[in-house]
């Protein structure tokens, strides 16, 4: 058994190598690849803003935000009351 | 609710508590308050300009009772250890605030910058009862912030319970870990796609490849860390867990598929792989999501004070109780309780062990006798020298003690290890059998079959169904007010076959002691008198008058003295007041049942109070109804029996009188020893050697945030005539366990058989171990749901999180 990296012409870079292979595959499949990456860069940059909740705290509580979104506003209840 | 007028509340209702004012009315602003708390905390509130929040919570805040000596804070090395965290001027803390019990409590302690400069927020946590405060040191300490908050009913509650902030971690942790294993699943499955889609391998799908091993190791090696853990201990110990063929599962998954990547054989399962982990993680979340106001790993540290007065060179000064060292003389003022066993030097005050021994009877002292620690000083202070550390005190010891220190770990999880344990073995010897079978035929073929059963017998199906049916059940109880530790409990539940009660707090009505007083009537100055001479004993009967009669005055005490059992006497603007048992006024004793406390005024009796502890008549049907199934047993510290409980366990076993917390501790032992599982159910102080050792220990709670150490399910008061529910339930739950365990075998039966054969593809696996997790998950809720909505009574529904 082999491991299969992939490889073209000598004499070019890594990156260009895969640049080379990207261009000789079929269209549909483009599309799905480049996709792939956008997908993973957009997914890291959640995950990153998950880890950023849990740190600060938001995970903490997940009952109480659901009684305080129901007060009334106070300052403009007590102007109509006097 | 902008039309809100006072008169809207009708006249004799309190407009800050929402209690009947009974015959102690006091006016404000044409308002009604049921007592002087109460109109201090609306007087706090309108100076503050906070009164809109009678318009919002109309007659539902905290009545203004507790009286706490905040004093200790005064003292900055305490004040210190209690911060949380601190810069030059901003301090952050998290108090404990037990009244926290309905939305108005949130509303105005969000509010508390309106109250001092000095505060810049607050933000309660309604689960937890907390209230983390950030405020500015050098505008408001610590000590006035909690007298703040003890003027507006929320006093809060001071101990040396650290263990809240490793609890907090874990669960942070476990998010971490569920986001990493979530994102990392995903985004395999999205490279894995590209894959199944196209049949010719393409070149660019071996850098796909990596990629997918790169999003893979973090979940092998953090998010399903705790499973290798399980791996390593059973190299080490040889422990057979469920963990243990989950951690197998795991480790050929991935193994196996980086295999197959970096050889370039196939695509590999790594998209299973970390669905798998991603599931168990949810499980897990599921399980350990618990009910955090309620602290059942509460210790003696918790129930002891924070901090002690220790005599320095210069005086007397606050010393933190851990630093007390043997040799120290330390002062513990009335209603405290002293931290560690020290020998008498000086003072009046007489001690109740009443937690310790459970007998509410006050000791009197003399000086050079040793004082245990646990023992609450009441009516007056002592002096004492420290002999034992705290660490060292006997208290400390006893819960130390054995009891208190072996888990029931081997009683514990007994069906799944069972179960897991053959598992593992028929698993494997499944695997071996498959592999020796392809061996002569195709070398490849056979390492193929040999993961394959292993990657797909996984148990992970029989992972999920403990914390999906069981976690499921444990939050569905709650809803009843019913509250267990652990699922683990709910196993162990299942196995009672005799219940043993306490009396006190389970079949008699503790918080409703009937009072009735028979003699002169009393005018609010008198009452005043009686209230204010009551407040200085700790005595149940004292208290009892003191909350029968309702008084808001303090008036001055002179030369109080209590004589312990008898009764109490002092002088209050010149007059000379006596109250206790028939025979400290009258001198002698006639035969009544009914326990009365008589007073005098200056020589003349002006009347008797009455008590009488109601026993809870509903508990009557409920020992009618247990008793057919279960053998059932009482035991009480009182030395005499009750006809009426007598009565009600006629056919049961023989009620225990006169027993201490050691007896009822043996008692228990005695039962076990007899081959029975028994259930104690106490009230959670004196017989918590008791319930500890039982193998299910029923706490009845009347205060949410009750001390409750030995508990393995804490029940609400009104909560415990659903006792045969409770049980029939646990019955019930394991059939439905059974269920699942039967659609786990069909799936792991499907599997095995592609396995044995050697198709098992990556597509198929990535179906086929999904959709069983999902369908026990399912299976889960939709059965314990439908379970308890036959079970329990309808009318309930609404029990867990109202207002009152």
């Amino acid at each position: 058994m082999t491991i299969v990296i992939p490889t073209v012409d000598t004499g070019h870079s890594t990156a260009l190598g895969y640049v080379i292979i990207y261009t000789q595959i079929s269209t549909t499949m483009q599309i799905i690849i480049l996709l792939i990456a956008i997908s993973l860069i957009l997914a890291i940059g959640f995950l990153i803003g998950f880890f950023w909740a849990v740190r600060s705290g938001q995970y903490d509580d997940d009952y109480t935000p659901s009684i305080r979104m129901l007060f009334d506003d106070e300052e403009t209840n007590s102007k109509i009351n006097k | 609710m902008n039309n809100n007028t006072p008169h809207t509340i009708s006249k004799t209702a309190c407009y800050h508590c929402g209690e009947p004012c009974n015959n102690t009315e006091i006016q404000l602003d044409e308002l009604s308050f049921c007592c002087h708390g109460c109109k201090t905390v609306y007087q706090i509130l309108a100076d503050n300009n906070l009164t809109s929040f009678y318009d919002q919570f109309p007659g539902q805040a905290v009545q203004a009772k507790q009286n706490t000596n905040y004093d200790f804070l005064k003292n900055t090395a305490i004040a210190r250890q209690l911060i949380d965290f601190q810069t030059d001027n901003i301090a952050t803390i998290i108090l404990e605030l037990p009244q926290i019990h309905c939305s108005a409590c949130i509303w105005i302690l969000e509010r508390l910058f309106r109250f001092d400069d000095g505060i810049l927020s607050s933000k309660v946590n309604y689960l937890k009862k907390e209230c983390t405060i950030v405020f500015d040191i050098n505008k408001i300490d610590l000590f006035s912030l909690a007298n703040l908050l003890q003027q507006i009913g929320y006093g809060p509650e001071f101990n040396l319970n650290n263990s809240k902030e490793e609890k907090k971690r874990f669960s942070k942790s476990n998010n971490y870990k569920i986001g990493l294993a979530g994102f990392c699943f995903g985004n395999i499955m999205l490279l894995s796609f590209p894959e199944y889609m196209s049949s010719p391998h393409q070149p660019m799908f071996t850098t796909f490849g990596y990629l997918k091993i790169l999003l893979a190791l973090p979940v092998l090696l953090y998010a399903g860390k705790d499973y290798l853990l399980a791996a390593k201990q059973f190299l080490l110990k040889r422990n057979i867990g469920i963990d243990l063929p989950i951690a197998i599962g795991m480790i050929t998954l991935f193994s196996r598929s980086v295999f197959e990547i970096l050889s370039g054989i196939g695509e590999g399962y790594l998209d299973s792989f970390a669905g798998f982990v991603f599931l168990l993680l949810i499980g897990k979340w599921f399980q350990e999501k618990t009910y955090s106001n309620i602290a059942f790993d509460r210790d003696y540290t918790s129930f002891f004070p924070i901090s002690v007065l220790r005599k320095e060179a210069d005086g007397w000064d606050f010393t933190a109780i851990d630093q007390l060292k043997s040799g120290d003389i330390i002062r513990v003022r009335n209603e405290e309780i002293l931290p560690c066993d020290s020998k008498l030097l000086a003072g009046n005050g007489r001690i109740d062990y009443s937690f310790v021994t459970g007998e509410s009877k006050l000791q009197s002292t003399t000086i050079h006798q040793n004082i245990f620690a646990g023992g609450k000083i009441v009516g007056g202070f002592v002096e004492a020298e420290v002999i034992h550390p705290v660490a060292q005190s006997r208290l400390t010891q006893l819960w130390n003690d054995d009891v208190f220190q072996k888990s029931k770990d081997i009683k514990e999880k007994s069906i799944i290890d069972f179960i897991s344990k053959y598992f593992v073995f028929i698993i494997i010897g499944i695997a071996v059998i498959g592999f020796f079978y392809w061996l002569p035929i195709d070398i490849g073929m056979a390492f193929n079959v040999l993961t394959s059963v292993l990657i797909i017998a996984c148990p992970c199906v029989l992972a999920l169904s403990i914390p999906f049916i069981y976690g499921n059940g444990i939050r569905q109880l709650s809803k009843w007010n019913i509250f267990l530790k652990n699922t683990d409990t709910l196993f162990r539940l299942q196995e009672i076959d005799n219940i043993v009660f306490d009396k006190t707090g389970t079949l008699t009505d503790h918080s409703k002691m009937q009072v009735t007083f028979s003699g002169i009537s009393l005018d609010d100055q008198t009452k005043n008198q009686i209230t204010s001479l009551c407040r200085l004993s700790a005595h149940p009967l004292s208290q009892a008058i003191v909350e029968f009669l309702k008084s808001g005055d303090e008036v001055e005490v002179n030369n109080f003295s209590e004589f312990p059992g008898q009764g109490i006497q002092g002088t209050m603007d010149n007059n000379f007041w006596r109250l206790g048992s028939e025979k400290f006024i009258l001198g002698h004793t006639s035969q009544t049942s009914i326990s009365r406390s008589y007073i005098e005024f200056n020589g003349d009796i002006l009347g008797y109070f009455s008590f009488e502890q109601k026993l809870k008549g509903e508990m009557k049907n409920i020992i009618e109804n247990l008793k057919t199934s279960y053998i059932l047993g009482m035991t009480s510290g009182d030395p005499i029996p009750h006809p009426e409980i007598d009565q009600w366990f006629a056919k049961c076993e023989k009620p225990l009188y006169n027993q201490s917390p050691q007896d009822k501790l043996r008692h228990i032992d005695n039962l076990i020893q007899q081959g029975y599982s028994p259930m104690m159910v106490g009230d959670g102080l004196n017989d918590s050697g008791a319930l500890k050792q039982s193998n299910v220990g029923v706490v009845v709670n009347h205060r949410q945030n009750n001390f409750t150490p030995a508990a393995d399910i804490v029940v609400n008061d009104e909560a415990l005539i659903l006792l045969p529910q409770l049980l029939e339930y646990a019955q019930w739950t394991r059939r439905i366990l059974y269920g699942g365990f039967v659609i786990a075998a069909l799936y792991n039966g499907i599997g095995l058989y592609f396995a044995l054969k050697g198709l098992l593809s990556p597509l198929f696996a990535a179906v086929l171990m999904p959709l069983s997790s999902i369908t026990i998950v399912v299976y889960g809720f939709f059965s314990i749901n439908i379970l308890t909505q036959i079970i329990f009574p309808k009318n309930r529904n609404d029990h867990s999180h109202s207002n009152r």
